[in-house]
């Protein structure tokens, strides 16, 4: 199908001007380096620590860049029609062995604020269930025959079970598209830990509708929920600097936007007709089933000429958020696997070229962390291998002295360093300047939080590090993850499995401490930054796990975000539904069994 | 297999065959979709909540008001509109014999432009 409509403001502009903000800063950092690493001689190590060097910082300067461009840019009016939708829509809830409760409460929440809109009925509700163990199946099958009945939604609430989970998430939904797709204009694909509220969606069906192009709309959602250390600094970084992060990725994206495979509005014709993914040959982790579907979802249906759009003003879209580090990790495991695949289709026909740099971007997500290892571990070496100074170089008949490089070296270093640090503190004097401050807890609160929250990322960025690195070595031996057990509801972690995730850093960051200290003194005080959060990792992980460091933060109105003050309406909604359900009575008049397929 | 959600404690009393019954299921639901059939499947197998206002029985037996009628029938469970759509597979690393094909398309193009005389002119001719 070919889409048809009008054709909005060129992204190419901004995109040349990123790129060449981001390549001017690479070259200077590249210079500087290239100065520092020349003082005592110059060998084939140094062109492999440059090499390094350049790529970690143009990976810095991408990150810095977006910060600064979503300052910059707003994000332009969206179009939205007025009125009583003209589709129906489908509202997705994917799950696969979920507890159950949560997600059934979530899902009631929606219904229940979509329920409160004139135009309830345009919506329907699936939960596309790939649960493979019976008991967890038992239990989605009662909680929705609670759900229908409380809601009285016969006719407009489904539920459909696929025994064995072919093609995991993005198969579930094309079992749905290849069922009842064609029943519905658009899907709203959710996760099992998505809320919206039913005003959002609504607005996205009118922003879809007002543009006839438009194949994927996605929204911003905020992190809700978190009551762990960890947890309460995500919501944090996310509420404060998420929005602005979003509107620079929208700003350079522009029609080639983003899709997180969740809280987005899909046309349904467009995207059965464009992102149906052949498994690629061979087999995992490079082989098999395309696992981060929704990146290369999102470039399929760019190459057709339908827009993806990331609107970062819809508000009202929430998800949940690994609550401790170890959950993070293993969540970025899986994420990193599906992103390293992407690498076998970064050479499709017919992408478009920004999409491929979408592809790529989620490639270096990964691979940034291992490169900046190898950079540590090559400046380590380096010292041990360099050239002896050449003292008389033949030409003069006094000593060449090699010429001290420490004030570039530092320049460099807090180079390096305000690119982490300049976007975010433009964003804190962009929210006190703007009367937002209020919302994270006043300006003294807002100043203070941000400090903890620098020096508290700056600490955990090397555990962050080494996790990605044992998460890219194992993707390419084929290794299974291999993580401890220790999920608890409230999200904090028992001190043995922290230690358990994380005893090999510690090591790790020992022997660089003693290594440092023995053969390269004079790099022991540059090492300690990111050798002493590894000796101290289990401790680390333990301690940011705490629910109860989390609420002492909460009491004095650190690390506060909006809705610390004034909650979400549709969480206390979900929190209620989940009360609710566990209090009442099983539907005794249909708990029979579960048929075959309906004709 | 796929299985949706289809429940029941089996037929109990024949349900209504008064086709005006459908008629107002499909109303209801706004589901012009469901077949009698279907229907008839469902109310036979009493796929319905019984705490509702109006008793089952009742409801089968055409009593009630609308208002109530309409509450026992929001609880129905009933199969979701089958409306397929093709999703094909595209192949996103085809071998390099169709992923260059336009190229060695346009190398001929090219190639035939160049060099129009030699392939209008047959074999024999020039060799003669």
């Amino acid at each position: 199908m070919q889409p048809a409509g009008s054709k909005v403001r060129s992204a190419g502009p901004r995109r040349l001007a990123m790129v060449l903000a981001a390549v001017c800063l690479t070259t200077a950092a590249s210079f500087m380096f290239a100065t520092v690493v020349q003082s005592d001689g110059f060998d084939r190590l140094d062109v492999v620590r440059i090499a390094l060097m350049a790529v970690a910082a143009f990976w810095l300067a991408w990150g810095g860049c977006i910060a600064l461009f979503g300052i910059l840019f707003p994000p332009d009016k969206a179009a939205a029609v007025t009125g009583r939708p003209q589709g129906r829509t489908a509202i997705l809830m994917p799950i696969y062995n979920e507890a159950t409760g949560p997600v059934f409460a979530r899902l009631a929440a929606i219904m229940k604020s979509v329920d409160k809109l004139l135009e309830a009925d345009c919506f329907h509700f699936y939960i596309l269930s790939d649960t493979t163990r019976a008991d967890v199946a038992r239990e989605e099958q009662s909680a929705y025959r609670g759900l229908l009945l409380r809601h009285q939604a016969g006719g407009r609430l489904f539920y459909r079970r696929r025994e064995q989970n072919i093609g995991r998430k993005a198969g579930n939904i094309a079992d749905f598209l290849e069922t009842s797709g064609g029943a519905y204009e658009y899907m709203l694909v959710l996760d099992a830990d998505s809320l919206m509220d039913g005003e959002t969606i609504v607005e996205m069906v009118r922003r879809m509708e007002a543009d006839p192009r438009l194949g994927l709309l996605q929204s911003l959602p905020q992190i809700i929920g978190l009551k762990t250390l960890y947890g309460r600094l995500l919501q944090f970084a996310t509420s404060l600097y998420g929005p602005y992060f979003a509107r620079g990725l929208a700003a350079v994206q522009g029609e080639e936007g983003t899709f997180w495979g969740h809280n987005a509005l899909i046309r349904t014709r467009a995207f059965a007709a464009s992102c149906g993914m052949a498994p690629l040959q061979g087999k995992p982790p490079f082989g098999g089933h395309i696992l981060s579907h929704d990146t290369v979802e999102a470039a399929l249906l760019a190459r057709d000429g339908w827009k993806v759009r990331l609107d970062p003003d819809l508000t009202g879209s929430y998800e949940e958020a690994p609550a401790n580090m170890v959950d993070y990790a293993k969540r970025d495991r899986r994420w990193c696997q599906g992103n390293l695949q992407h690498s076998r289709i970064l050479a499709a026909p017919r992408l478009k070229f920004w999409s491929r740099i979408s592809i790529l971007q989620g490639i270096f997500a990964y691979l940034a962390s291992p490169i900046w290892f190898l950079f540590l571990l090559t400046s380590l070496t380096a010292p041990l291998v360099a050239p002896p100074p050449v003292y008389f170089d033949g030409y003069s008949p006094f000593p060449v002295f090699p010429h001290p490089e420490t004030a570039t070296a530092l320049a460099l270093l807090f180079g390096l360093v305000a690119l982490l640090i300049l976007p975010k503190l433009l964003l804190v004097i962009r929210t006190l300047t703007g009367g937002n401050a209020k919302a994270f807890g006043g300006p003294a609160r807002l100043v203070l939080s941000f400090v903890i929250e620098i020096l508290l990322t700056s600490i955990l960025a090397p555990i962050l590090m080494m996790f990605h690195c044992r998460s890219v070595m194992q993707v390419f031996v084929g290794a299974d993850s291999g993580w401890p057990t220790a999920d608890r509801d409230d999200g904090s972690l028992p001190l043995g499995a922290a230690i358990s995730a994380t005893w090999w850093m510690a090591l790790t960051g020992a022997a660089g401490v003693a290594f440092s200290h023995y053969y390269v003194p004079e790099l022991f005080y540059w090492l300690l930054p990111v050798a002493l959060p590894l000796v101290f990792a289990p401790l680390l992980v333990w301690m940011t796990s705490s629910v109860m460091l989390g609420e002492i933060s909460r009491r004095l109105g650190l690390l506060a975000v909006p809705f610390d003050a004034r909650p979400v309406a549709i969480a206390a909604e979900m929190h209620s539904a989940l009360l609710e359900s566990e209090t009442e009575e099983k539907p005794s008049d249909m708990s029979g069994q579960i048929a075959g397929a309906v004709a | 297999m796929i299985s949706h959600d289809k429940t029941g404690t089996g037929p109990l009393l024949a349900p209504c065959d008064n086709g005006s019954v459908y008629e107002e299921i499909r109303h209801v639901l706004k589901r012009p979709d469901l077949s009698d059939g279907v229907l008839q499947q469902i109310l036979a197998e009493r796929r319905f909540g019984a705490d509702t206002q109006l008793g089952a029985d009742a409801f089968l037996a055409g009593k009630g008001l609308a208002e109530e009628r309409a509450g026992v029938i929001r609880t129905m469970i009933v199969p979701p509109p089958l409306h397929r759509l093709d999703m094909p597979a595209h192949d996103l690393e085809p071998p390099l014999s169709r992923r260059f094909a336009p190229l060695a398309a346009r190398w001929r193009r090219a190639v035939h432009m160049l060099r129009p005389q030699m392939k209008r002119t047959p074999a024999p001719v020039r060799n003669r």
